[in-house]
């Protein structure tokens, strides 16, 4: 039997509420909130105590996917392929139509560093300010 | 004399896996990236590292272990008790929630300062392998409750219960609520996507559902956002159960509960 | 059940619980129609608007 707590950060909002996922046998099992987190002092929302829920769900996307054609079907593919991809037709709209004709969604999922990244990437790479994210929607 | 608490339950658990009598043992361990009064519930096995094991702040642990039990039905498992979460366990035994045969306890005395965070009438548990008895104190909420007329109760409780952000925190807490289906998602008692819940009916429900299991673990209390004292309702009827029933929760696991037993009288 | 409804200050007279067997229709409508008149005579529930007005979720 294996039993841990792994101290993590909820991923569902921006708040940042500190909790463990319990793992039990390689699985996550549950979510606990952190007593004494300084932030969510102990408590979570619904959102958070269900989190762990959606780690081993099988609607997860866990690949990326491909429409290789309008109104085709999605296919599975790597990583490689898929940022490859984004990439190539990134660098195509902007040779095209220029920078403006691309907008950038970063995510309260993610960290304060990779949301500084993303719009470092739109404005400094792209040349774009059409930053935007999903709280301020 | 904190110190030779923690130290006291360090040897037992020491001897217990070194026995080999459970396959590991469920307490808390520090959690450092927290700070230093910080912890986490943990599975110390054979061989691990003992000076990281720590008494508070607790967590729901009858409600870990059952989870871990139920998923190795042969473990058997040693876990470290307060007075709360031995009485907790009781009352889980008495509905086919926890085999008590496969664990064994390692019973903690609660210190004042303990005893005083929860507002508790019985820190300790009925036997202590660790810590000192202090006696219980009475909820200073639970008495200012009663004095206020039926008009301030009722306004106290609106604005307590406006605040509720309807997370399910009390109920996910709580060791004793482990229904398959509940109540209180059920759309005719608590309409769905009414925020906060109507007055007052998610709350006396769960709080009529707490009677004869509810120990005061307060761990619901705890981890309420929204910091609504709910245990004052709940110790209120426990108080109420004693009385028109000599019922205590946890008590004993002989004990019967009382709606159990008036069934039974009644031929069912 | 009365206990609770007291601690949340609401009058326990409003609840009833009595027992009548499947064939005692008469007294069965008999209890329901006095029990309907006591709470017609407390009238509403006086619950002042919530701190919080109650928000349908949809409405965000």
């Amino acid at each position: 039997m294996e039993y841990k707590n792994v101290l993590t950060t909820c991923v569902y909002c921006g708040c940042g509420c500190g909790m463990y996922l319990q793992v039990l046998d390689g699985k996550v099992v549950g979510t606990l909130p952190a007593k004494g987190h300084a932030i969510s002092e102990g408590k979570l929302c619904i959102k958070g105590w269900n989190v762990h829920d959606f780690v081993h769900h099988s609607d997860r996307l866990i690949t990326p996917q491909i429409r290789d054609q309008k109104g085709g079907p999605l296919r599975e593919a790597t990583w490689e392929e898929a940022l490859d991809l984004v990439a190539r037709r990134l660098g195509d709209v902007v040779a095209q139509h220029g920078p403006d004709a691309t907008g950038f969604l970063a995510s309260a999922k993610c960290t304060n560093e990779e949301n500084y990244l993303l719009q470092k990437l739109a404005r400094a790479l792209v040349g774009t300010n059409n930053v935007d994210h999903c709280a301020r929607l | 004399m904190i110190d030779d608490r923690l130290n006291a339950v360090r040897e037992i658990v020491s001897r217990l896996l070194a026995e080999g009598q459970v396959e590991g043992v469920l307490a808390l361990r520090a959690e450092p990236t927290l700070g230093d009064c910080a912890t986490t519930p943990h599975l110390f096995s054979p061989g691990d590292d003992l000076s990281v094991l720590r008494l508070w702040p607790k967590y729901p642990s009858p409600k870990i272990v059952d989870r871990l039990l139920d998923a190795h039905p042969d473990a058997r498992l040693g876990l470290v008790v307060r007075g709360c979460e031995e009485r907790g366990l009781i009352e889980m035994a008495k509905r086919n929630q926890v085999e008590l045969a496969r664990l064994e306890l390692i019973y903690v005395a609660c210190t004042a300062d303990e005893r005083d965070t929860c507002r508790c009438a019985w820190p300790y548990p009925s036997r202590i392998d660790a810590g000192e008895k202090v006696q219980g104190t009475a909820d200073a909420l639970v008495a200012e409750h009663k004095r206020r007329s039926a008009t301030d109760k009722t306004e106290f409780w609106q604005e307590q219960f406006a605040r509720c952000i309807k997370c399910y925190a009390c109920r996910t807490a709580c060791p004793q609520c482990f229904c398959e289906t509940c109540v209180l998602e059920d759309d005719l008692w608590v309409e769905t996507g009414v925020l906060a819940p109507p007055f007052p009916s998610y709350h006396l429900i769960r709080a009529y559902h707490t009677i004869s299991k509810c120990v005061g673990c307060m761990e619901c209390e705890q981890a309420c956002p929204a910091d609504i004292p709910l245990t004052v309702l709940y110790t209120l009827l426990r108080q109420d159960a004693e009385e028109l029933f000599e019922y205590v929760p946890g008590r004993s696991v002989d004990e019967l509960p009382p709606l159990v037993v008036e069934t039974m009288w009644q031929g069912h | 059940m009365r206990k609770l409804l007291s601690y949340a200050g609401i009058d326990p007279a409003r609840l009833l619980l009595d027992w009548v067997s499947g064939s005692e229709a008469n007294r069965f409508a008999e209890i329901v129609q006095e029990f309907t008149e006591v709470v017609r005579r407390l009238g509403p529930l006086e619950t002042k608007a919530a701190a919080v007005p109650g928000v349908k979720s949809d409405d965000r």
